[in-house]
């Protein structure tokens, strides 16, 4: 395919260029990634993973990974939220907070380098297997900078991180980088709001990666809400250490076309995995949650729920997939899928999937899909509340359920505010 | 394993060498290799009108455009597929070659003792292993006293290539009408090579007296590797038909390639079940069967219903989605399996259920175990279409891992596009709970026996639905499948 060999030189391009300006930052890792991509090319309808999912379609002839500047100017949702808040445009840092609680780093990838290569070396492109993933690949090898949030050993950042996520190129592919490493018994919570601002046609195909060392814990929200004519590839890669904890709930509410890429590697024992998540598919939205959990190692237990609500031409793709390995014993593994067809014309795809290779184990899904509890809508109506607001008080509340899993009550709040403006608009 | 048991084995596995399966008849035997030639040839044979041939030759040539698109064998199963040397297989063998015995005593002294563990009576164990049964039973009048009593019904039931003959106009009528040969790599092999196979045709408002079965029909043992069955089941009519036998069977072809076609008009309902014991290979994964099908009904009228039931114990290799077409408005669709596989065996199995008319439902029970060193996959898919209002769906699949080298996997996928569908799927993946074992030992239970009740516990609500004598064999051949692997 063209645009494939034309992302893959403009790479070359910049890589030359940074070779040519004497800093080499982290090419070899840049230049496997992108040699991973080059071999995989971008998936097509063929490709299992993407059956559903059309996105190498948005990857029109004349993209390129020319960015637009400027800057967004606009009130931000969660901007009263009480922690420590950054900003990035199209994928980069605006600047370093001021006052860090001690034991935290936050820079730009590349000022990390040129302060601790071994640091940075050691820790990047360490969660993601460039051979998956053909856009974390392209994302990986395309990334001149990104960003790096440290927690030094034994920290515990009481602060949340608020990370406020701006595009204003409308054209050309974005892809940030971002890597959070949690050392041994640190413990951070951290929030992403990709907003509504900015750029409407924006295509971000970015990599994230967060390791969490033994006895770490990481706390993730991520909040999607850009427009309509929006293109979002969303890779997350997690690597945990023994005794870790991780939890993630990934709400997609914004997007023309989403796909998150949620990959989990807890390798070593007694580790804890949480991942939640929540769409809501309007319009003509496509909305994909791709979750993949990779019981490596004995001991472990992972936790999973996962709600979508497609309405008009909507479509929704849910896939989950839990793998233990052989001699993983003593696993306990739950995943849960849920989703809710308000209209005719909305489609949902869920391929919920178990591949276990060790017997000690408890491992279950399930998935349903339907309508609203008649039962319910029934004994709501039997109080006097009229169908359409009985309708709206339990979609909201079969959204709530994901939602309330959020430690962040301000944020809660918020996405309380949103589900009901969503679901009310969409009833009337 | 004793002593003793592992030299058992050993003469057992000396014994097929002893009375091998090579033994030459002289046969009508199509020269190895896969051409429009050979489809001629098979077709001359069998003395088939000129639109059956090109039926077939559309199937080959389609099969061709596959292995040159580079594709060839689907690659998304949970299998390891050996490749396939497709012009190495000879497709046209009349007769089959069989060993030709004399008497019970040559027999491999491991099927003997499966036969009588099952409690196949004697008569039935020499027809099975394929001594000369004319001698000791007259099957013929058997069969003939069976064919009277369907006759008088307006049954047609016959091998295909009878039916090509005979009832022309069914089989250009149904042929391909449920799986066309473009449906996927084994049926387009299937549709050009097809040998023989079966059909049965149900006619208005008849109730089929007794279970149909492959079993009944002694020309129909011998057509293993590329049959073709279909079934056609007209208004308010019904019918059990059993696949298979309960029985080991050994041949001699390692590719079988099936296709199995039903048709449900109006109020009418087909029960299908197969117990498959083909062949597994040996304990390292030498030879055994490849069993590649394709079985698919349609419940073309309102008020239908399929169900299939399936024991999958056999195979080296099973790849095979029994699966239902809801067309009909009100209409039914049913799957049950228990898959066992233990030593190298691979399994990926499942079911379609494909909702199109309205108000339809479907039920999917799944029971996997696995043991030894073997991969069991659950594979299906539900979808419901947009003009399919009401349609419910269950599915439940259920693991169960008998040591720590197997693996049991689940791949469902739900495909909804209509909003009033309910659609429910659950899976598990367990192995024997240490406190079920304890509570059998303590009650006096050998821990072997423990581990067959338990296992039949959890394979019961699907055997249950096999024919009532099949399903008292089907228990026991868990129950001997188990004795190897498990302890």
């Amino acid at each position: 395919m063209q645009i494939e060999q034309k992302l893959l030189n403009e790479i070359n391009a910049r890589l030359e260029r940074q070779d040519a300006n004497g800093g080499n930052g982290w090419a070899s890792t840049r230049r496997l990634a992108a040699g991973a991509f080059k071999d995989m090319g971008l998936p097509t309808r063929r490709s299992e993973a993407y059956k559903y999912t059309p996105v190498a379609k948005r990857f029109t002839d004349n993209l390129s990974l020319e960015n637009e500047a400027g800057t967004v100017q606009a009130t931000r949702a969660l901007e009263q939220l009480d922690g420590i808040h950054l900003s990035t445009t199209n994928g980069l840092l605006d600047s370093v907070p001021a006052h860090l609680p001690s034991g935290l780093t936050i820079s730009s990838l590349v000022d990390a380098y040129q302060g601790n290569r071994v640091f940075v070396n050691d820790h990047l492109s360490r969660a993601f297997v460039a051979e998956r993933d053909a856009f974390s690949s392209l994302a990986a090898a395309a990334a001149e900078d990104g960003i790096l949030i440290h927690v030094a050993a034994n920290t515990a950042v009481d602060q949340t991180i608020v990370i406020h996520h701006d595009n204003v190129s409308s054209s050309g592919l974005v892809q940030p980088r971002l890597l959070v490493v949690a050392d041994k018994g640190a413990s951070v919570q951290i929030i992403e709001h990709f907003g509504h601002a900015g750029a409407s046609s924006a295509f971000e195909n970015r990599i994230a990666e967060m390791m969490v060392a033994d006895g770490g814990s990481i706390d993730h929200v991520l909040i999607f809400e850009r427009s309509e004519e929006a293109t979002f590839v969303n890779g997350l890669h997690v690597y945990q250490e023994g005794s870790s904890h991780y939890a993630t709930n990934t709400i997609t509410l914004g997007g023309g076309m989403v796909r998150n890429n949620l990959h989990f590697l807890p390798d070593g024992e007694e580790c804890e995995t949480h991942l939640n998540g929540l769409y809501i598919a309007r319009g003509s939205q496509h909305i994909d949650n791709h979750t993949f959990v990779d019981h490596a190692k004995p001991n472990c237990e992972s936790n999973e729920l996962f709600k979508g609500i497609v309405a008009d031409t909507a479509t929704g793709v849910f896939n989950g997939k839990i793998l233990v390995r052989q001699d993983s014993q003593k696993i306990n593994a739950y995943q849960s899928s849920k989703s809710i067809l308000l209209d005719r014309s909305a489609s949902i795809y869920a391929k919920p999937e178990l591949e276990i290779y060790a017997d000690d184990v408890r491992c279950s899904h399930g998935a349903t899909t339907g309508e609203l509890d008649e039962d319910a809508l029934f004994y709501l109506r039997a109080r006097g509340i009229p169908a359409e607001k009985a309708r709206l008080l339990l979609l909201e509340a079969f959204a709530r359920d994901v939602v309330d899993l959020i430690k962040e009550g301000s944020v809660r709040d918020y996405l309380y505010a949103r589900l009901h403006a969503i679901l009310e608009a969409h009833a009337s | 394993m004793s002593e003793n048991g592992t030299e058992l084995l050993h003469e057992v596995a000396q014994s097929e060498y002893k009375y091998g399966f090579v033994t030459d008849i002289e046969s009508d035997k199509a020269p190895a290799g896969l051409s429009e030639d050979t489809i001629r040839f098979i077709s001359a044979k069998k003395n088939e009108p000129s639109w059956l041939l090109e039926w077939r030759l559309r199937a080959y040539r389609h099969f061709v455009s596959l292995m040159e698109d580079g594709d060839g064998l689907p690659e998304w199963a949970h299998l390891n597929i050996p490749p396939i040397d497709f012009q190495a297989i000879s497709y046209y063998s009349a007769p089959k070659q069989k060993p030709e015995l004399e008497s019970l005593d040559e027999v491999d002294p491991e099927l003997i003792d499966t036969f009588n563990k099952l409690g196949i009576p004697l008569a039935e164990q020499e027809r099975l292993v394929g001594i000369a049964v004319d001698v000791v039973m007259d099957s013929v009048s058997v069969t003939t006293t069976f064919n009277k009593e369907l006759e008088k019904n307006g049954i047609i039931f016959c091998s295909f290539s009878e039916a090509v003959q005979n009832h022309p106009e069914l089989i250009q009528k149904y042929l391909g009408s449920v799986v066309p040969h473009t449906d996927n790599f084994f049926a387009a092999l299937n549709s050009a090579v097809f040998s023989d196979g079966s059909f049965c045709y149900i006619p208005k408002g008849v109730k089929c007296p007794v279970e149909l079965s492959t079993y009944f029909r002694i020309n129909e043992a011998g057509t293993g590797q590329f049959e073709r069955t279909l079934i056609v089941a007209d208004e308010d009519s019904y019918v059990s038909y059993l696949e298979g036998c309960t029985a080991p069977q050994r041949d001699e072809n390692q590719l079988h390639a099936a296709v199995v076609e039903i048709v449900a008009h109006d109020d009418a309902e087909v029960k299908y079940s197969t117990i498959q014991n083909w062949y597994p290979g040996n304990s390292e994964g030498v030879g055994g069967i490849y069993n590649f099908v394709t079985k698919r009904g349609i419940c073309q009228g309102d008020r239908s219903k399929i169900s299939w039931t399936q024991l999958e114990t056999g195979s080296s290799i099973t790849w095979k989605y029994p699966s239902c077409i809801l067309k009909g408005d009100d209409s039914v669709g049913e799957f049950y399996s228990v898959a066992f596989t233990k030593g190298m065996q691979q399994a990926d199995t499942g079911t379609k259920m494909i909702h199109i008319g309205k108000n339809t439902s479907s039920t999917i029970i799944s029971k996997g175990i696995s043991a030894g060193k073997s991969q069991n996959s659950y594979r299906g898919l539900v979808k419901v279409n947009r003009g399919a209002e009401n349609a419910r769906n269950f599915s439940q699949c259920d693991s169960m891992l008998l040591g720590d080298r197997c693996g049991a996997h689940t791949f469902p996928y739900l495909e909804i596009s209509n909003p009033t569908a309910k659609v429910e799927h659950e899976a598990t993946t367990s192995k024997i709970g240490e406190d079920q074992i304890f509570y059998c030992l303590q009650r006096g239970i050998s821990e072997q026996d423990a581990i067959k009740l338990i296992v039949n516990g959890f394979a019961k609500e699907i055997l249950a639905m096999l024919p009532m004598e099949f399903a008292v064999e089907a228990r026991n051949l868990l129950a001997i499948e188990l004795e190897g692997s498990v302890g």
